[in-house]
């Protein structure tokens, strides 16, 4: 069975800031200020470079994925899926 | 956006961090901004204490370091360094004159992805440039150039200051940048260090600032940094920042480990503190020239059509030519315009 992760695309450094995630792309050294509630954010983004979808569940899993999906949309995270095996 | 949420909090920590790592140098141009700064002569952190500085840069996710000095090929250890920072996933950016360029050391750079190079060329015949730089220096640069692209550097540009004894040669040198598959970035001549001695004989005329804004707008490709945005028009807004990243995004570390709002305000009114004695993230969050500057309003600006465009403009320049931070940037475009 597949398991879908969000990972930071190659090149991409994120850092958690007050306002939400501030993205920073090391190929033109652009920066992408996202207004989030950051708190939603997993720790494991910034200090892993990845994350798991069934990180946040109860009433905030459905603004979590909305969050994610953006990301991806914008090119900021990638969603790729894993064997769980 | 990012003006919005710049002016409103403070990040974490420094997005950038302009490194002065030495202040040694082998030239002795007239425009420096670093010379005759007390941090110039004070010595360099060791090899150790820059690892221990890259380790806490690593930390509070500094992104990017802009390594300068002094010349900072000067330092034997300069690849250690740069390998160090690159190992913890920060960009560098080496701002060098390019004398030191040769193809083994080019080669070695080429081999950095996460390097970006930029070698500082003022003028585009060796006559306007060696006058400012130092007899010689057109040629030695050019063939700095030319052993950065022959090893297939990809992240390279040509830094000039815009004066008024080069600008009529701006073109010519966005054309040579082009030629070497390199990008033209324009940086704005301000009066610190040395530079206050030849601010009279090298500022831009009126008519030349004018004719800077218009350029930059047809030349969209020509970087700028955060120097321009005092003179920028509107179809710019998007290329960079519209403000003075000082204290918000950026802060200057001098040699000695010194660390002021940005490398234009080495003064000691706007000493922050020191990297060997206090953390820089602690630096960031509470020092008074910091916070001095994030809550700088410049009420003679806030009514200005331009206002989003540039914020007021240089602190630096202000204060340099008025003795006052919150005056509008002597170099206003709007200003000029009204004058002319």
């Amino acid at each position: 069975m597949d398991k879908i992760i969000y990972k930071l695309p190659c090149g991409i450094r994120v850092r958690k800031e007050a306002f939400g995630l501030l993205f920073y792309n090391i190929k033109d050294t652009n920066l992408t200020f996202v207004k989030v509630d950051g708190d939603l954010i997993p720790d494991s983004l910034w200090e892993k470079g990845l994350l798991a979808p069934e990180g946040r569940g109860g009433r905030e899993g459905p603004k979590y994925l909305q969050i994610l999906k953006e990301l991806v949309k914008r090119g900021l995270l990638v969603e790729t899926r894993i064997s769980e095996q | 956006m990012k003006q919005e949420f710049l002016s409103s909090k403070t990040l974490s920590a420094p997005v950038n961090v302009t490194w002065e790592i030495t202040g040694r140098c082998n030239l002795n141009c007239r425009h420096c901004l670093s010379a005759g700064t007390a941090q110039a002569h004070a010595g360099d952190l060791s090899l150790e204490q820059c690892r221990r500085f890259i380790d806490h840069l690593n930390r509070i996710r500094v992104f990017q370091v802009n390594i300068g000095g002094g010349e900072p090929l000067l330092r034997e250890d300069l690849l250690e360094i740069l390998d160090y920072c690159h190992l913890k996933g920060i960009v560098t950016c080496i701002s060098t004159n390019g004398v030191m360029l040769d193809n083994e050391l080019a080669k070695k750079l080429a081999r950095m992805p996460l390097t970006y190079v930029q070698i500082s060329i003022d003028g585009a015949t060796p006559e306007t440039n060696d006058r400012i730089r130092g007899e010689g220096s057109y040629a030695r640069a050019l063939q700095g150039v030319e052993c950065l692209t022959r090893q297939g550097l990809r992240n390279l540009s040509i830094n000039t200051v815009v004066l008024r004894v080069n600008f009529r040669e701006i073109h010519e040198l966005y054309r040579l940048a082009r030629f070497y598959g390199a990008k033209t970035r324009l940086s704005r001549f301000r009066p610190a260090g040395r530079a206050r001695e030849a601010w009279q004989e090298y500022h831009l005329t009126k008519q030349q600032i004018l004719e800077l804004s218009a350029y930059l707008s047809e030349y969209k490709d020509v970087l700028t940094g955060d120097s321009f945005f005092s003179i920028t028009a509107e179809d710019r807004k998007n290329l960079g920042l519209n403000m003075c990243g000082a204290a918000k995004m950026t802060c200057c570390v001098a040699p000695d480990g010194s660390v002021y709002p940005c490398a234009f305000l080495q003064e000691s009114y706007f000493y922050a503190g020191n990297v060997l004695e206090q953390p820089l993230e602690e630096i960031w969050r509470r020092a008074g020239s910091f916070n001095l500057l994030r809550s700088l309003k410049k009420e003679a600006c806030t009514a200005c059509p331009r206002f989003d465009l540039c914020h007021g403009g240089c602190p630096a320049v202000a204060f340099f030519l008025k003795q006052e931070l919150d005056c509008p940037d002597p170099e206003c475009i709007r200003q000029i315009s009204e004058q002319e």
